[in-house]
């Protein structure tokens, strides 16, 4: 049979079924793992929350909670998939609010000189970040409090910023302690939000930010 | 080939430049042109294996045998359909190109974050 075929027809047969099987072959398993991947990803994604990245104030958790988690969602998936797509601007949204001050309060029970020593401890490791956003927290603990205590009516999402203006305004915060704390919310919100801030402006607002609070 | 992921446009959040949208825009274009040469060479092959068997089946005095038909038919579909496959997705670039856009600016403003991010990484290895 093969003998009486012209040899040009048998190359061509060979090339081409070879051609075809690779190409097939190759597709079929790049889409296979792309698709398996794509789901994982997506599976990830709606099956975590950044609250624990946020709630550990620890900018690598929450840097590797949006690149390893919410990173790997290819953007076919993102445009074609809106479950997809909705935990992915819901994450962004919640970490946005985080760094505007304007999530909610902290969800443990938290103590004020605990968290301050806390920021000094990170800020002693050489962790700004950390530092400031734990200050910033401490800081939102004490005037949440103050709050409580003056029966100030304030929302939920009200930051140390929103806060300090509230206490402010109501005169149950004394002058002099507005404007320190004022300034250690705008330095910690300057680190919180990715700035790179002197580890001696930390220092400063931390030692700044303790003294108002009354804190050892 | 690896698809764009939503990492890549955080990335370019992360660069906070004024052109990001320019840059995400050639990214798009990179791809679907890449994309568009491989539909084209798989074309192109289907049609070059169509050619010759109808080349070798109207030849005078050619033999050709019905397994070698179907071989050489059946991996011409094979190449036109992964070509065709593509040039879909191809199509849909448009659909993930918006998409795309419009995380860029939900990731704009952790842009200094992810940046802050990203250094302390390349620090840390």
């Amino acid at each position: 049979m093969l003998a009486t075929t012209a040899p040009v027809e048998q190359v061509l047969a060979v090339v081409a079924a070879a051609a075809g099987v690779l190409v097939g072959a190759g597709s079929v398993i790049a889409a296979a793992r792309q698709a398996k991947r794509a789901a994982e990803a997506i599976r990830r994604a709606s099956s975590s929350t950044p609250d624990g990245a946020i709630a550990a104030l620890n900018l690598q958790a929450l840097g590797d909670y949006v690149y390893e988690t919410l990173g790997r969602i290819p953007v076919a998936d993102y445009a074609s998939n809106p479950s997809a797509r909705r935990d992915v601007t819901g994450a962004l949204e919640e970490i946005e609010r985080f760094l505007d001050d304007a999530s909610e309060g902290p969800q443990r029970p938290m103590q004020l000189d605990t968290e301050v020593a806390a920021a000094r401890r990170a800020l002693a490791n050489g962790d700004v970040w950390q530092a400031l956003a734990r200050l910033r927290t401490a800081i939102e603990i004490d005037l949440r409090e103050r709050a409580r205590r003056n029966d100030l009516d304030v929302p939920e999402r009200a930051g140390a910023g929103r806060l300090l203006r509230a206490l402010v305004e109501s005169k149950a915060l004394p002058l002099d302690a507005s404007g320190p704390l004022d300034y250690a919310i705008q330095v910690a919100n300057r680190a919180v939000h990715g700035e790179v801030v002197p580890v001696a402006q930390a220092d400063e607002a931390i030692y700044t930010a303790s003294r108002a609070l009354g804190v050892n | 080939m690896r698809a764009l992921q939503v990492g890549d446009v955080l990335d370019l959040a992360a660069a906070q430049s004024s052109d990001a949208e320019d840059r995400l825009e050639k990214l798009f274009e990179w791809d679907f042109e890449r994309t568009m040469t491989t539909v084209r060479l798989l074309f192109a092959a289907a049609g070059s294996l169509l050619v010759a068997l109808f080349a070798a089946l109207f030849r005078e005095h050619a033999v050709i045998e019905t397994w070698q038909v179907a071989l050489i038919g059946g991996s011409s579909g094979v190449l036109a359909l992964v070509g065709a496959v593509l040039l879909r997705r191809a199509r849909l670039a448009h659909r993930e190109y918006i998409a795309a856009l419009q995380l860029l600016n939900a990731a704009r403003p952790l842009g200094p974050l992810l940046a802050r991010y990203l250094a302390e990484r390349a620090r840390r290895r």
